[in-house]
C-alpha cells in the first residue's frame, strides 16, 4: 500500500512519455490525439474556439492549446486527456512558447503585445507591447531571453526573461513567423513567410548572419516558410513551406538547401522525436500530418487530423 | 520668418496629395499609426508634413502625372487612378500602388473562363478578406474608422508602409535612394503572395474577385487558370 502510493508519486512527477501528438485544429476547434506509435486515432477533444499554438507543461503532464476567440489557454491533462481548466490569456492567444520555469509566454494577435501567464497561479505576470500581429515565441536555451515575432511590423523582439522588457529589436524579412534557438544558444533563425526566407541572426550582437532567400527558385515559387526546428545533433534545421507544400531540410550552419522532403497542402506546424528519427508536420489545406522518417528524408505517413490543423505537439 | 530647419535622422515627413477623409487618406493614416510602431522599436517617425517630405502620396485621379512632376525625382504613389494610359508612359517617379484598370479587366475574364455566366468585378481589396492575415488588417481598420476598407485604403495603407519598411532598413537613403529600393524589393501587402513594382511602375499583386453583391468570391490570378501576378495587366511601358 504505502509502495504503491509512493510508486505513483514517482509516476506523477516523472511520468513515461505517452508518445502521443496533439494537434490543434483551427477551424475544428478541437486537439486530435494520435498514438505516434501506431498512427491511431485515440481520441477528438473538443477543446475550445479556434485552438492554434499547442506545447507541454516542463513536466509533460499538461498541454497548453492556445484558444484565439475565447482569450484563453486551455489546459489538457496529457494522460486523461480531459481539459482541466481554461485561463484567461489576454486577447486573441496565437502562438507560445513554455519556459522551464514553468511560465507561458505567448503572443495576443489582435492587440500587439506578448504576455507572461503562470498557469499554476492563472496570473498574468506582464504584458509587453511588442509589433503588430505578434506570432512566433522562442526561449533560449539558458532561460534568459524570450523572442517574439511581429508579422506586420517584419521584427523579432528580444524579452529579458528575468525583467520582461524588449532589450533589442531585429528587423528581419517580411512576415517573420516562427524562431527557434540553437542548442548552444548563440543563435537564432527566423523564418520569414512573404519574403521567402530564413536568417540565422548572432544573438551576442542580433545581426542577421546569414540569410538564405533561394528557397522559391530552388523548390518552388509558392514556398512560405513558417514552422522551424532544429535536429537533435544540430546540424539541420527543419523549415516547413506553408503552401509549397515541402518541408526544407537546411544546413543550420550555412542555411543551404539539402533536400526538400514532399508533405501535403499548406504546411505549417512540426514537432520532431526526440531521437529525431520522426518529423511530424500538419498539413492545414488537406486536414493531415505528414510522418516523414528524416534519414530517408521521405514521408512514410499520412494520418488524418480535424479541420485544418494548425499545430503539433509530441509527448515522448 | 520661419526658416527651414532640417529634419533629424529617423524622422521622416510624407506628403499627401488629395482630399482629407477619403479613404485613401485613411489607409494613409493607419499606414503612418503602423509604421510608427515599427518606428518606435528602431528610432524612427513618421508623419504627414509637405516640408521635407521624402515622398508623395496621391488621391487625385486625372493629376498623377502632374503630381508626379511636382515631386520632381521623389517617389509618387498614386493611390487611386487606374488609367492603364499612366502606366504606358512610364513616368520614372511615379509608382501605382492602386491596380491598373487593365489589371482587373484581366482578373475578372480570368474568372469568367471558369464561372461564365458569374456577375462578377476585380478589386485590390475587399473586406471581406481573410487569408495571409488580411483578416488581421481588415479588423484594424474597422476598428480605427468604424467601416470597412476599400481598395483605395488599402493602398493608401501598402504604400505608407511600403515606403517606411523600406526606409527604417536603409538609414541614410534619400529619395533617390529611396525610389530605386522601392522598385527593387518586395513587400508584404496582407494578402498572399509578395508585391513588388513591375518596370512600368505599376504594384504587382494578387486581386480579389468580388460578386455584383459585393460578396467576396476569390483571388485573381485564378488558379488552376493562370499563377502569375504577371498575367494581370501590362508588364512594360508602351
Amino acid at each position: 500500500m504505502r509502495l504503491s502510493a509512493f510508486f505513483i508519486a514517482v509516476v506523477a512527477l516523472c511520468a513515461e512519455p505517452t508518445y502521443r501528438l496533439f494537434v490543434t485544429n483551427e477551424a475544428g476547434d478541437s486537439v486530435t490525439v494520435i498514438d505516434s506509435r501506431t498512427g491511431k486515432v485515440e481520441k477528438t477533444i473538443a477543446v475550445g474556439d479556434r485552438p492554434r499554438g499547442i506545447g507541454l507543461s516542463p513536466d509533460r503532464s499538461r498541454v497548453y492549446v492556445a484558444l484565439g476567440n475565447e482569450n484563453a489557454i486551455a489546459v489538457v491533462d496529457t494522460l486523461s486527456l480531459e481539459v482541466v481548466r481554461k485561463i484567461p490569456a489576454g486577447s486573441d492567444p496565437e502562438a507560445f512558447a513554455v519556459h522551464g520555469d514553468g511560465t507561458i509566454y505567448l503572443s495576443n494577435e489582435d492587440t500587439g503585445s506578448a504576455t507572461a501567464l503562470d498557469p499554476d497561479s492563472g496570473k498574468i505576470l506582464a504584458g509587453i507591447e511588442v509589433g503588430i500581429e505578434p506570432e512566433g515565441v522562442g526561449i533560449s536555451p539558458d532561460g534568459k531571453q524570450v523572442l517574439v515575432t511581429s508579422e506586420s511590423t517584419n521584427m523579432v523582439h528580444v524579452i529579458s526573461a528575468e525583467d520582461k522588457k524588449i532589450t533589442a529589436n531585429v528587423l528581419v524579412g517580411a512576415r517573420p513567423r516562427e524562431v527557434a534557438f540553437s542548442l548552444d544558444g548563440k543563435y537564432f533563425w527566423v523564418t520569414s513567410e512573404v519574403a521567402g526566407e530564413v536568417a540565422k541572426v548572432d544573438r551576442s550582437t542580433n545581426k542577421i548572419v546569414v540569410v538564405n532567400k533561394r528557397l522559391r527558385r530552388e523548390i518552388n515559387r509558392r514556398v512560405k516558410p513558417k514552422g522551424i526546428l532544429p535536429s537533435p545533433d544540430g546540424k539541420r534545421l527543419y523549415v516547413s513551406l506553408g503552401r509549397g507544400n515541402a518541408v526544407a531540410v537546411l544546413n543550420s550552419d550555412t542555411l543551404a538547401l539539402e533536400a526538400a522532403v514532399p508533405a501535403g497542402s499548406r504546411v505549417w506546424g512540426l514537432a520532431l522525436s526526440k531521437d529525431g528519427t520522426r518529423l511530424y508536420a500538419v498539413n492545414g489545406l488537406d486536414s493531415t500530418l505528414s510522418v516523414i522518417d528524416t534519414l530517408a528524408l521521405k514521408e512514410i505517413a499520412k494520418l488524418p487530423t480535424g479541420e485544418m490543423p494548425w499545430g503539433v505537439a509530441l509527448d515522448d | 520668418m520661419i526658416v527651414c530647419c532640417c529634419l533629424s535622422a529617423g524622422e521622416f515627413r510624407f506628403q499627401y496629395v488629395g482630399a482629407e477623409g477619403s479613404s485613401a487618406w485613411k489607409g494613409l493614416q493607419l499606414g503612418i499609426e503602423e509604421a510608427n510602431v515599427q518606428g518606435k522599436f528602431m528610432g524612427a517617425t513618421f508623419a504627414l508634413d509637405d516640408a521635407g517630405a521624402v515622398a508623395v502620396f496621391a488621391d487625385k485621379p486625372g493629376s498623377i502625372e502632374q503630381i508626379g512632376a511636382d515631386a520632381n525625382g521623389r517617389p509618387a504613389l498614386n493611390l487611386s487612378d487606374g488609367a492603364d494610359a499612366l502606366r504606358a508612359r512610364c513616368a520614372a517617379n511615379i509608382l501605382h500602388v492602386i491596380p491598373s484598370d487593365k489589371m482587373k479587366r484581366d482578373a475578372a475574364s480570368q474568372w469568367k473562363q471558369k464561372y461564365p455566366a458569374a456577375d462578377i468585378a476585380a478589386s485590390g481589396w475587399s473586406p471581406d478578406a481573410v487569408k495571409f492575415s488580411a483578416r488581421d488588417l481588415n479588423k484594424r481598420y474597422m476598428k480605427r474608422f468604424g467601416e470597412p476598407m476599400d481598395e483605395c485604403a488599402w493602398a493608401g495603407w501598402f504604400a505608407v508602409r511600403a515606403v517606411a519598411d523600406t526606409l527604417m532598413r536603409n538609414p541614410g537613403a534619400d529619395s533617390v535612394k529611396l525610389l530605386q529600393l522601392l522598385k527593387e524589393d518586395e513587400f508584404d501587402g496582407q494578402k498572399g503572395d509578395p508585391h513588388s513594382f513591375r518596370k512600368n511602375g505599376q504594384l504587382r499583386q494578387p486581386l480579389m474577385i468580388v460578386s455584383d453583391k459585393g460578396k467576396l468570391l476569390g483571388e485573381a490570378p485564378v488558379r488552376g487558370i493562370a499563377a502569375d501576378l504577371d498575367s494581370l495587366g501590362a508588364t512594360s511601358c508602351e
